[in-house]
């Protein structure tokens, strides 16, 4: 056996163990990766819900900060997020959400301003719209680690 | 082996004969329904709770819902209410000189109760879950349900996907009833072997509330408990499922490890 | 009577911290007999029986039932023994017949023991079979503890003072189940701090003193070594009575106490001393035998600080 063994035995884990306390789960990549993936399936059921031929948005990317974390975009709590959509029409939109994040990967997101707005569904009846209140949840171990406030 | 399964028997009708277990089955069975029944018949919905918001619209939020729930402290208090009296029981009542003078060993005798307590953790899981999911689907409906993913998910995968993650939640809560029938074997207290499990399932609940280091967390038994979350998301992932079922066995195989040391060493000098 | 005996035990301890409960103790109880062990509070019989039992381990030495190790064979040394230590045990909200069956499953894998509803008899429990144990009385959870016994179809019964808070009645009751029980062949052993008990109901004693053997052999050879009864006298005039004590040959531990004096004496010593008093004039108004002469010796064995008696 390597004489170093030993201590690498100890100091492997040990390393891991800092190196990952470092990353944290909740970071500014993972969210605004998902809910922008999860805002753009909502975005079809919208309109699914309405019944109406697909109008295809395009979602151009969302932007996300942490409130309660003034050095990174990182850590549960209430976040913020820019939803950017381009509509069939070529109407550009910027929507703004509260995204409650927990710290087990899971957020509910709710829009700004139409926090109750509804659809009306195929069979006349107004239900929740979709679109503007959702759950998420995100991998915690995947490569999207970036926290930067920038 | 035969003696195993003769505790395991005898475990099983000891606990049926205790009211206390008996009504603990049946709030299991009725609390959804009440659940489920009050929120429909209010106006607003719990939003932020994962699939509070869909309540209404599907009943297969229902299970998902509760399921969040029981996470949280309902299964650690259900696996050491049972488990935590299987052993510390007989010291209260002075018996372990009674069956430990029949042909049973110590070792038969420790299996048939970790047996008899993991099938009446699993029991109580299944009966809660059955019961979410029936009461959703009776008083809401099996429509489609919208997942994490944002995807609208039909009825029947819809209930696979509650199955499975009421499955997957199996493995944690074993790991609490492991850690309780350790602490009711070295403390030999009901009490102790009751609430030292919930106090340890509700610090880590505050641990996770709190929010402080994360690497911590990652080997916290709430890890693993939530692990389902990612199997109805789109895409599903499964990192965190595998990596708290390997958590979850770690704090099942050392609790059942010092407690058969523990049990096996043990002088009944007591009763 | 060739062949192991019932139990064996060899340089058998037994610590708890600072005190030694067992000493180096070494016993035989041969096949047949019923065996009394006999000993005050804290002599160790019960923490014996744990460890024949397998209850509590040993710190040294051994115990054999039938010629198997304890130790060694588990469960497998004890398949011929039943009984129980200090009073019995049972699950307070099952019935008694449900504890019966209860402990009747754990003894399947060797389980030809006599049926429930025999044991309940024999025990006379028929009755109240069907009430929880937690309302039974004391004597009735002692005579379910025979027939929790019993169930095992035991060779060997080791039953510790069980005779313990039982009222005259059932004193008496006890007593005649055991000795029917001797007398069918199964080999008993018995503890108790109750010498009468012990002359009653067995044909062999041992009597422990302090962890140890301190006497071991038939009542017979006991009663031989037990010459001195222990008496108390009242008399007109005690300090007289004492003075004239002091000179009678034969008497022991001669004491004044509130009630009159106390001494220990043979037979023809106590005729003698009764001679002296009627001459000096001195009336008698009682002299009565505290103890009997077993009892006295048993005394003598227990308490005695040095010397050891075998
Ligand atoms: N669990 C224990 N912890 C500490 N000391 C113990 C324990 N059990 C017994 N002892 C001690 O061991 C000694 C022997 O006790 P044991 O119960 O064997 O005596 P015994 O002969 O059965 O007495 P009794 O007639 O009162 O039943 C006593 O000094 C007792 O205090
Ligand atoms: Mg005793």
């Amino acid at each position: 056996m390597h004489p170093l063994s030993p201590r690498l035995l100890f100091l492997v884990p040990v390393a891991t163990l800092l190196v990952s306390g470092c990353t944290p789960d909740t970071t500014r990549d993972r969210v605004e990766h998902d809910v922008t993936a999860t805002f753009a399936n909502q975005y079809v059921q919208s309109e699914q819900v309405q019944s109406q031929p697909l109008r295809p948005a395009q979602v151009r990317g969302t932007e996300c900060h942490s409130g309660l974390n003034k050095t990174a975009d990182a850590g549960p709590g209430a976040w913020h997020c820019t939803i950017s959509w381009t509509d069939p029409a070529g109407g550009r939109h910027d929507d703004g959400y509260v995204v409650l994040v927990d710290s087990l990967g899971c957020y509910q997101a709710f829009s700004d301003e139409e926090r109750d707005a509804t659809v009306r569904s195929a069979d006349g009846l107004a239900v929740p719209d979709p679109r503007v209140g959702f759950d998420g949840c995100y991998d915690v171990y995947d490569g999207r680690t970036g926290t930067s406030k920038a | 082996m035969s003696s195993t399964t003769a505790v395991f028997r005898v475990e099983w009708r000891k606990l049926a004969a205790q009211p206390r277990l008996r009504a603990g089955f049946a709030v299991l069975l009725i609390a959804p329904w009440l659940f489920i029944a009050l929120v429909l018949h209010q106006d607003r919905l719990p939003v932020e709770t994962l699939y509070g918001r869909y309540l209404k619209d599907s009943g297969f939020a229902t299970p998902l819902v509760v399921l969040v729930f029981s996470t949280q402290w309902i299964f650690p208090l259900i696996a050491s209410l049972i488990s935590g009296d299987v052993f510390s029981s007989e010291d209260a009542h002075g018996t372990w000189k009674t069956v430990l003078t029949r042909s049973v060993s110590r070792g038969e005798m420790f299996w048939g109760k970790v047996a008899a307590a993991f099938t009446a953790t699993v029991a109580a899981v299944v009966v809660l879950g059955t019961s979410a999911t029936l009461a959703g689907v009776a008083l809401v409906g099996s429509q489609p349900l919208v997942n994490v993913g944002g995807v609208l998910v039909p009825a029947r995968s819809a209930l696979g996907h509650v199955a499975l993650s009421w499955l997957v939640v199996l493995p944690p809560v074993l790991a609490f009833a492991a850690l309780a029938i350790a602490v009711s074997i070295l403390t030999r207290s009901s009490v102790l072997g009751v609430l030292v499990p919930v106090v340890i399932g509700l610090v880590m609940q505050m641990y996770v509330f709190l929010n402080a280091w994360d690497t911590v967390r990652h080997v916290l038994l709430n890890s693993p408990m939530n692990a389902w979350r990612g199997l109805f998301d789109t895409p599903a992932y499964t990192d965190p499922l595998e990596r708290g079922l390997l958590v979850a066995l770690a704090y099942l195989a050392a609790s059942i490890a010092i407690s058969l040391i523990a049990f096996h060493r043990r002088d009944i000098t007591g009763g | 009577m060739d062949g192991e005996p019932a139990v064996r035990a060899r340089g058998l301890t037994k610590r708890y911290g600072d005190v030694t409960a067992v000493d180096a103790m070494e016993l035989d109880v041969p096949v047949g007999v019923a065996f009394g062990l006999l000993g005050p509070n804290g002599a160790g019989k019960t923490t014996f029986m744990r460890m024949l039992f397998g209850l509590v381990r040993p710190d040294a030495g051994s115990v054999e039932v039938f010629g198997r190790n304890v130790a060694d064979h588990g469960v497998a040394a004890l398949a011929p023994v039943a009984g129980f230590v200090e009073s019995p045990r049972f699950y307070p909200y099952l019935s008694g017949r449900a504890n019966l069956e209860v402990l009747a499953r754990l003894d399947q894998p060797y389980g030809d023991g006599p049926d429930i509803d025999l044991v309940l008899e024999t025990v006379d429990l028929t009755d109240r079979q069907r009430s929880r144990v937690r309302e039974y009385s004391y004597g009735m959870v002692q005579r379910l503890g025979v027939a929790a016994a019993l169930l095992r179809n035991p060779q060997l019964l080791v039953v510790d003072e069980p005779t313990n808070g039982l009222d005259p009645a059932g004193i008496r009751d006890m007593r005649e189940l055991i000795a029917r029980l001797a007398g069918s062949g199964i080999t008993v052993l018995l503890s108790s701090h109750n010498m009468l008990e012990v002359e009653q109901v067995c044909d062999r004693v041992a009597i422990m003193r302090r962890g140890g053997i301190a006497f071991d052999g038939s009542i017979t050879d006991l009663r031989a070594m037990a010459d001195d009864v222990g008496y108390r006298l009242t008399t007109e005039d005690d300090r007289r009575a004492l003075e004239l004590c002091e000179h009678t040959p034969g008497l022991h531990r001669l004491e004044l106490g509130l009630d009159g004096l106390r001494f220990e004496a043979s037979q023809s010593a106590v005729e003698d001393l009764t001679r002296r008093l009627g001459a000096a004039g001195i009336g008698t108004r009682e002299l009565a035998a505290r103890t009997t002469a077993l009892e006295t010796l048993f005394f003598r064995l227990t308490e005695s600080r040095s010397e050891v008696l075998m």
